[in-house]
């Protein structure tokens, strides 16, 4: 199928059910059979919109839900003691948000809408007793689950080892890569998040990201206007990254993709 | 026998009511190489009259053990009983989480999981998502603590096929890595390849790296080769296994042993048991817990006392969930080291 250059807020309709949702195939209806799709939409709430800033849910508070992010972007973030945010994702269209807060009382961060956003919650009270009656369901979550620890945990080994270079390389890649999965192109994308929030993420600062950025553009490897960006050279990108970088996510997929 | 009354008796023996854990393998004897069947329905039975519940109260051990290992199969059979558990592992998963929260049920309200302990074929056999399943009900069921005094450990028998391997595992919060030799369950365990190893597992930031070897005909040499680069990669803990040297003709391989010993030692590494060494003031002896508790099928369980083991059959293991009763179906007594 050809990919489409289009923006993360697409038009969905928000009362859309999983049956219809195009982004079902990424989130959690994937595992169930259409038979059981109209158990999953009773305890699922659909399509409620969040204008830019406003918060999914708070760090600290009680954990009740799961969020998938049906359109728009949204990013999580810490607040130390001191005060200081650290932003600990971005998170697309079709992705899961709250899942690194399952096994506690409480969130462990908090999440916000990077521009106007519509999520469906996922009340995992009452989707743990679904799963328990569909076992595919409850696979397919701590699948995703698995994925989410593991792409964060390879975020923590990018933060503390590799050049400034190589983790905004990195984050490219993880985003044409996502954009691809929803079968979006994978090189001609909006940034959902300004450029202080990338360099919150990447431990950097604002200046260094902009700098990388210019460099990139200067050497063919990618053209970027405002949030525009086009991925002019994929290869030199993955280049960039180190034999042993940690976006295996996106070198396995190209590698599927190549098939 | 019901358990409890196993326990009185195992006291009038003199059993010693305090041990310390090292790698889930506490040092023990036993004074009967038999087991003897569990009385069905005993072992809840004696929870319920809080007999075992004493154990448990400040704190407990857990393991949680793969299939087959455990339940006396040879190496080939195991070998051959991996691809038909794997085709039913999702099942096995499930059930192991039933045995969990089981568990949960039959314990004095507030016992705490002092130390975690995953056997070593489980990152090889479990799913990224079947591992994640496991951790979450064990951490949601028994509220583990994930602070940095927590000890949740993880042995690897072999090294995982990728880095996303260990970012999981560090990720679901275990924070102390055993390398483990599964001896002759494994088809080549790589002493040359060990500091690589160690050297990537070091990157992922655990707080410590274990070493649990076997010295056996075939790992002696490159034992021999390779002790002193190992060595140099300081790993927090070492344990040499001997088991299997009362056989014959072994005569050569004491001698190595002994050598292994004599050169751990000028490393600086202590010996904390005859056969366990540590680097000084790594804190690794998890104090204060009496008991291990095991889960899965097969699974071993230890007391100051007595060691109990899970059904060995996948069908009778099944059957105890379901009947929502503890598997544990034999005994037998021991006598700790220290």
């Amino acid at each position: 199928m050809e990919s489409k250059h289009i923006a993360t807020s697409s038009p969905f309709s928000l009362h859309r059910g999983c049956h219809e949702c195009n982004l079902s195939k990424l989130c959690i209806p994937i595992a169930v059979g259409a038979e059981d799709i109209d158990r999953l939409e009773e305890i699922i709430r659909q399509g409620k919109m969040l204008n830019r800033g406003e918060y999914i849910f708070e760090q600290h508070t009680p954990f009740r839900s799961c969020f998938a992010v049906r359109s728009g972007a949204i990013k999580t973030f810490t607040v130390s003691e001191e005060g200081e945010e650290q932003v600990t994702g971005f998170y697309l269209p079709g992705e899961i948000i709250g899942l690194d807060s399952v096994s506690m009382e409480k969130y462990s961060c908090s999440a916000v809408a990077l521009e106007r956003t519509s999520v469906c919650e996922i009340p995992l009270e009452k989707f743990e007793d679904l799963a328990s009656d569909i076992p595919s369901l409850q696979h397919h979550f701590f699948s995703l689950m698995s994925k989410e620890i593991q792409e964060s945990r390879q975020l923590t080994m990018l933060l503390s080892k590799n050049s400034a270079e190589e983790r905004i390389a990195s984050l490219l890649l993880s985003l044409s890569t996502r954009f691809s999965r929803r079968r979006l192109s994978g090189t001609n994308f909006r940034l959902p998040m300004p450029r202080s929030d990338i360099g919150n993420y990447l431990g950097l600062a604002v200046e260094t990201v902009s700098r990388v950025i210019t460099r990139f553009q200067n050497n063919g490897i990618i053209k970027v206007q405002g949030r525009e960006v086009q991925i002019l050279q994929l290869e030199e990108l993955q280049k960039i990254l180190r034999h042993d970088t940690k976006c295996l996510d996106h070198q396995k997929e190209s590698a599927l993709n190549a098939r | 026998m019901p358990v409890g009354k196993v326990v009185e008796q195992a006291k009038q023996n003199g059993g010693n009511d305090s041990w310390v854990y090292l790698l889930n393998s506490p040092p023990k004897e036993f004074s009967s190489e038999n087991w003897s069947a569990l009385d069905e329905g005993a072992y809840e039975a004696d929870y319920r009259n809080s007999s075992l519940a004493r154990y448990y109260e400040g704190g407990f051990a857990l393991s949680v053990q793969a299939p087959c290992f455990n339940t006396l199969v040879s190496a080939e059979n195991y070998a051959r009983r991996l691809p038909s558990m794997n085709a039913n592992l999702q099942k096995y998963i499930d059930y192991i989480v039933k045995e969990v929260r089981l568990l949960k049920q039959n314990l004095p309200a507030g016992s705490q999981v002092k130390y975690l302990h995953w056997f070593g074929d489980l990152v090889r056999q479990l799913t990224p998502a079947a591992q994640t399943q496991v951790m979450y009900y064990l951490g949601r069921e028994f509220k583990l603590n994930f602070d940095a005094d927590a000890r949740h450990v993880i042995e690897l028998d072999a090294r995982p096929d990728s880095e996303e391997a260990l970012a999981l595992i560090k990720g679901l919060g275990f924070n102390i890595v055993c390398i483990n030799d599964p001896g002759e369950y494994a088809q080549s365990f790589p002493i040359e390849s060990l500091r690589d190893w160690l050297q990537t597992i070091r990157a992922f930031d655990f707080k410590a790296v274990y070493l649990r070897l076997k010295v056996t005909p075939a790992t002696v040499t490159a034992l021999s080769e390779h002790l002193e680069e190992i060595l140099t990669e300081r790993p927090q803990g070492i344990l040499l296994s001997s088991h299997k040297m009362e056989s014959a003709g072994t005569a050569g391989l004491e001698a190595a042993l002994k050598d292994f010993k004599r050169r751990i030692k000028s490393a600086s590494f202590i010996p904390i048991t005859q056969d366990f060494f540590a680097l000084p003031w790594t804190g690794l002896i998890s104090q204060g817990v009496s008991c291990l508790h095991g889960v899965g099928l097969g699974a071993f369980s230890y007391t100051p006392h007595y060691q109990l083991r899970n059904a060995t059959q996948l069908d009778d293991y099944y059957k105890a969930l379901d009947n929502s009763e503890l598997p544990a179906r034999a005994i037998r007594y021991t006598q700790t080291q220290l």
